[in-house]
């Protein structure tokens, strides 16, 4: 069922409730602690936060692309780790959904839209992100099973993970037409999960090394059919980027409001430093960039939701690339207003900039979206109507 | 038995509230607005009741501006069966709203209506007591535990210096504290399915009820702004000061 703006303003206002109540307060604590948060999954699981991505006839609220965007960006204001554990959970269940034999969606996406399992995807490997035609791990037909075997890396939420989709080659010379998708249920012999690797940002979302050992699935458990995993793995990309562009956004915002309060309050040489120029005109910058970097990703989306075309897919490219960089450079710039108090990590403002550097990176770095984007100009021109 | 349950619409409580420039109220255009938190409680007990098996189907009433149906149907979230809207845009008055509510209360028959103490906008804290005047049913207020029994409620009241229990006899309104519960949110399912539960709209002539205010607001001001006080280095400093300053002692 699409919902209708009352419906959806009704959602936000008790989402925004819950992030005020129940994320805020914890979003320090799940950053020192670097543990993913099973309490607070817990309750946005009861508020019914991971059913917005799944069809009202496995248990959802039905396929809703722009009500979990729109929430990247309010959650990550509170806490962009748990943001993106909200993201993820919602994005990996979208090719199981899409390409999952239907006794397959019954076993799983229920379970998804309780939160009772946590989907995670590993595509990823040491040697190749972006890069999905030379993944190297592989899965060989075997009667009616599959055996796969590879090492999978900075996989989301594999720590936690109840339901894996792994995208491997059935077909080792064909590029990316020789990449298939499986769903691999935790505890499958021969799935190694690693430890949580340590990072910088984003403690909490966790993210590890899954090694796939002679793991043996029924081949009922494809995604679609052999080849279709090029397919799976872009078929969220788009949203994915908008959800990161969300993302970033919501820190963003975060931050450039926590630097505005500080320096209203901030009284040196006899007035708010708000008053002193460097810092006015900085604050002001910087809110007209965020200001712009908003109306474009809200371009993006409308794009997307009305006519999933080239221009849109361009203008996610952009979107992702400008809101994640400004991330940065105004997490950066917020620390700087806060002057000593900014690098402490009993502040705020620290957390948002180390934060800040991963939006930059995952789901296609700057570099790979400023590729895209120069790849759609050459081709097609101006994406601009 | 039914359980009516008034709900107000009031400027959300994490809001700071503005004075309008021109005196006549508080901003209340493009501001975000919620259900009153003593309303909240009144849903909950209704719902707690229903689970309890006391009660078989709760009624959220409200009565204001059409925009007042979003509060029902955050009642109607939070698991009330039905709504019922007085719509209208004259400013009501507690005493107006007591005789809508009675009006709704002689078409439904409930057996027990449940209401916020008061207002977290007006504070007003009359209209449970004018309805149960109107009605002429007993009335407990300031309610925080209530028992529900066959043909009576027994109601602990927090008063000053200690509790006090009342026994009402059914059909009662009462009125709930802040301590009586604390109210469940509901969750992003049963906000969809609030959509489709009914909400009934009546105007205040149809039944029969002359809403015009009979009270006139002469003016609204914001509180005085408090002066920063002084620190004083030593107690007769501050003696000195009571006594010719403040003149207290």
């Amino acid at each position: 069922m699409a919902l209708d703006a009352d419906t959806r303003r009704a959602m936000l206002e008790r989402v925004e409730r819950f992030i005020r109540e129940d994320v805020a307060p914890e979003a320090a604590a799940i950053d020192r602690a670097d543990a993913f948060p099973r309490a607070l999954f817990a309750k946005a699981a009861d508020l019914g936060l991971f059913a917005l991505g799944v069809p009202e006839a496995y248990g959802g609220l039905g396929r809703d692309i722009e009500t979990p965007i729109l929430l990247s960006e309010r959650i990550a204001r509170a806490s962009a780790a748990f943001s993106l554990s909200f993201n993820n959970t919602t994005d990996a269940a979208v090719p199981i959904l899409d390409a999952a034999q239907e006794s397959i969606k019954r076993r799983y996406l229920p379970a998804i839209a309780k939160g009772a399992a946590i989907p995670c995807i590993a595509i990823s490997e040491p040697q190749g992100g972006s890069d999905v035609a030379s993944i190297r791990t592989v899965a060989v037909r075997k009667g009616d099973r599959y055996v796969i075997d590879g090492r999978k890396m900075w996989c989301t939420n594999a720590p936690v993970g109840d339901v894996f989709t792994v995208f491997a080659k059935t077909d080792q010379a064909g590029g990316h037409k020789g990449l298939s998708a499986f769903v691999v249920p935790a505890g499958t012999p021969g799935l190694v999960v690693g430890p949580a690797e340590p990072l910088i940002g984003l403690r909490g979302s966790p993210v590890a090394e899954v090694v796939f050992d002679g793991v043996e699935v029924p081949a009922d458990h494809m995604l679609g059919a052999e080849g279709d995993g090029f397919r799976l793995a872009m078929l969220t990309l788009d949203e994915s980027r908008l959800h990161c562009a969300a993302t970033a956004l919501g820190v963003a915002t975060a931050a450039l409001d926590l630097a505005l309060g500080y320096a209203r309050e901030r009284v040196q040489f006899g007035q708010p430093i708000i008053r002193h120029q460097a810092i006015q005109s900085l604050l002001a910058r910087r809110a007209s960039e965020l200001a712009a970097a908003r109306a474009l990703w809200r371009e993006a989306l409308a794009r997307l939701l009305a006519d999933h075309d080239r221009p849109a897919s361009a203008y996610a490219g952009m979107a992702k690339l400008v809101c994640s960089e400004l991330c940065m450079a105004i997490t950066v710039d917020a620390v700087q207003v806060f002057g000593a108090s900014g690098l402490s990590r009993n502040g705020t403002v620290e957390r948002l900039m180390r934060d800040a550097k991963a939006f930059e990176i995952y789901d296609g770095t700057s570099q790979i979206q400023a590729a895209m984007i120069g790849k759609h100009l050459e081709r097609h021109g101006l994406p601009f109507v | 038995m039914k359980i009516l349950v008034p709900v107000k619409r009031v400027v959300d409580a994490n809001i700071k509230v503005r004075v309008k420039a021109d005196g006549t109220g508080v901003e209340t255009q493009n501001v975000k607005m919620s259900m009153n938190p003593f309303c909240e409680i009144a849903v909950e007990e209704a719902l707690r009741l229903k689970e309890a098996g006391k009660a078989t189907e709760i009624i959220a009433v409200s009565c204001g501006p059409v925009q007042c149906q979003e509060t029902i149907r955050t009642a109607l979230a939070m698991g009330a069966d039905r709504g019922v809207l007085v719509e209208t845009d004259v400013p009501l008055e507690p005493l107006a709203i007591a005789k809508l509510l009675k009006a709704v209360a002689e078409k439904e028959q409930p057996g027990l209506i449940l209401l916020g103490k008061q207002a977290i906008d007006n504070d007003c804290n009359q209209t449970g007591q004018m309805l149960s005047a109107l009605l002429g049913w007993g009335q407990a207020t300031f309610v925080s535990k209530l028992a529900v029994e066959a043909d009576h409620v027994e109601a602990t009241r927090e008063v000053d210096g200690g509790l006090e229990v009342v026994k009402a006899r059914l059909p009662a309104v009462v009125t709930v504290d802040l301590r009586l519960n604390e109210p469940r949110y509901a969750s992003l399912p049963n906000i969809m399915k609030a959509k489709k539960k009914p909400i009934e709209i009546f105007k205040p002539e149809a039944l029969g009820v002359d809403v015009t205010p009979r009270v006139i607001v002469l003016k609204v001001v914001e509180p005085a702004k408090r002066n920063a006080g002084v620190k004083v280095p030593d107690v007769a400093t501050l003696v000195a000061k009571l006594r010719t300053e403040a003149k207290v002692i």
